[in-house]
C-alpha cells in the first residue's frame, strides 16, 4: 500500500509550492476534488435555490470552493498550508481565504455559518506529526470549533480517508462527544480504490427529521468502479494461466528456471513429470 | 479578506474573552475588485452581520461618518446604499496589513490577502 501522506510531514510542509502546483496542473486531481465537493454539496441536501454561507476545511488551492461558487454559494476556506491557498488566491477564489490549523480551533462568531464542507482533510488530524500534538485533543478542539460556528441544525459534511477503524472510531466519537448527531455514509463500499467515506453530521437543531439516516452511500457500478472491476477480472485471469502445482509443465518450468541459475538439473525424459501409477489405483 | 469574513471573525486566543470582536485592521494595501451586484444575496447575508461592529470597522477605515451605526430595514430600499454596502463587503480587499486584538494584542499579519490565523503552542 502506498505510503500515506499524513506520516510522512505535517500538512504544512507537505503541501509546498511543489504540492501545490500539482493541484492545478494534474487534470486527474481536479477532477477527482472536483466529483468529492460535488457529492458533498449533494449530502448537504441544500434547498434548491437557497444561497448559503459555507465554510471549507482545508479549502487548499480552492477547488472545492471554485464549486461552491457555481452554486452560488459565499465561502470562507481554511487551510493550513500558505502555498496551497497562494495558489487558491492566484486564481482568484471567490471566497475569502485565512491560514488556520484545524486542529487549533477556530474562532467564527457563533452560529454564522449555515453549513461546512471538508474535501480529504480530517485525516491529518489523526496524526501527531509534531511532538506537541494529541490527536484526540486537536479533534476535540476542532469539532468544538465547528459545532460552535454552525448555526442550530447547520450541517457539515466531510469526506476523508481514515487509515483503519481505529481512525475512524476516533474521529466519530470526537463528533459525538461535541454534540455533533449523524453518521457516516460510505460510497463504492465494495472497491479498494473508489470507497470513499463521507462524515455527515449536524449541529443541533431537530435531529428527528434525520434525512441523513435515509440517504444511501452510492453502489452503483459507475465508470471508475467498472474500471476497478476489470483490472481485478484481468489479474484472475493472469492467475488461471499459471500451470497447476506439481503438474507435467509446472515441473518443466521449474527446472527450466534452476538451469537458468546454473544448478545441477536431471535432463528430461520421457518421465519426466509423468503420473505415477501408484497403489492408489488398486485401492480404490 | 473582505470585510464580510472579517465581520465573522473573533481573536481565537485562549483565555482572550473580552473585547476580542472587531479584530481593529492595520491597512498596508488594499484594492478594490468588482464583482456583480446582486441584491437579494446581499439582503440575506444582512441577518449574519453583526452591524455594530461593522460600523465601527468602517468608521475607523474611511473615515466615513455617513456610514449608519444601527441597521433600519428602510435602508434595504436604499439602492444607492445597497450599492455602497456591496463595495464594502464584497469588493473591497485586504491585501497586506494586519488583524491586531484589542483585547490580547495579538497581532495576526495579512500577507497576499490571506490572514495568518495561526496561534503558537503556548496560545492554544
Amino acid at each position: 500500500m502506498a505510503t500515506r501522506p499524513e506520516n510522512i510531514c505535517p500538512p504544512e510542509i507537505y503541501y509546498n509550492q511543489d504540492e501545490a502546483v500539482k493541484y492545478t496542473n494534474s487534470t486527474r486531481i481536479i477532477e477527482i476534488q472536483e466529483q468529492l465537493t460535488e457529492r458533498c454539496i449533494e449530502l448537504l441536501n441544500i434547498p434548491e435555490d437557497e444561497e448559503q454561507l459555507i465554510l471549507d476545511i482545508g479549502c487548499g488551492s480552492g477547488l472545492s470552493g471554485a464549486q461552491l461558487s457555481e452554486h452560488n454559494h459565499h465561502w470562507v476556506g481554511i487551510d493550513i498550508s500558505r502555498d496551497m491557498l497562494n495558489v487558491a488566491a492566484e486564481r482568484e477564489s471567490e471566497g475569502d481565504l485565512y491560514e488556520i490549523d484545524m486542529g487549533q480551533g477556530f474562532n467564527f462568531r457563533h452560529g454564522v455559518f449555515d453549513s461546512a464542507i471538508s474535501v480529504s482533510a480530517l485525516q491529518w488530524l489523526c496524526v501527531a506529526s509534531k511532538k506537541s500534538y494529541n490527536p484526540v485533543a486537536r479533534l476535540k478542539k476542532f469539532f468544538q470549533s465547528l459545532y460552535n460556528c454552525l448555526r442550530a441544525g447547520g450541517k457539515a459534511v466531510l469526506q476523508f480517508y481514515p487509515d483503519g477503524a481505529q481512525q475512524l472510531e476516533m474521529i466519530t466519537t470526537a463528533a459525538m462527544k461535541c454534540g455533533f448527531g449523524g453518521g457516516v455514509i460510505v460510497d463504492y463500499p465494495n472497491s479498494a480504490k473508489a470507497k470513499k467515506l463521507y462524515l455527515v453530521i449536524q449541529a443541533g437543531g431537530d435531529t428527528r427529521e434525520q434525512n441523513i439516516v435515509m440517504m444511501n452511500g452510492l453502489e452503483d457500478e459507475n465508470e471508475e468502479e467498472a474500471k476497478f472491476n476489470a483490472a481485478q477480472k484481468q489479474k484472475q485471469i493472469h492467475k488461471a494461466k499459471k500451470p497447476k502445482i506439481k503438474s507435467k509443465e509446472w515441473i518443466q518450468n521449474k527446472k527450466e528456471r534452476q538451469r537458468a541459475q546454473g544448478r545441477e538439473v536431471r535432463p528430461d525424459s520421457k518421465y519426466t513429470g509423468r503420473k505415477r501409477s501408484g497403489p492408489s489405483k488398486y485401492l480404490k | 479578506m473582505r470585510l464580510l469574513s472579517h465581520n465573522l471573525l473573533q481573536c481565537n486566543v485562549k483565555n482572550c474573552k473580552s473585547n476580542n470582536f472587531p479584530l481593529k485592521i492595520q491597512v498596508d494595501k488594499s484594492n478594490i475588485i468588482n464583482c456583480e451586484f446582486r441584491k437579494e444575496p446581499l439582503v440575506k447575508l444582512i441577518p449574519k452581520l453583526d452591524w455594530n461592529a461593522l460600523a465601527i470597522t468602517v468608521h475607523n477605515l474611511a473615515n466615513n461618518k455617513e456610514f449608519p451605526e444601527k441597521f433600519n430595514p428602510a435602508l434595504l430600499d436604499d439602492l444607492k446604499f445597497m450599492q455602497d454596502l456591496h463595495r464594502i463587503l464584497m469588493e473591497t480587499h485586504i491585501i497586506e496589513g494586519a488583524l491586531i486584538c484589542e483585547g490580547c494584542n495579538k497581532r495576526y499579519p495579512i500577507k497576499n490577502g490571506i490572514p495568518n490565523m495561526i496561534l503558537n503552542d503556548e496560545e492554544v
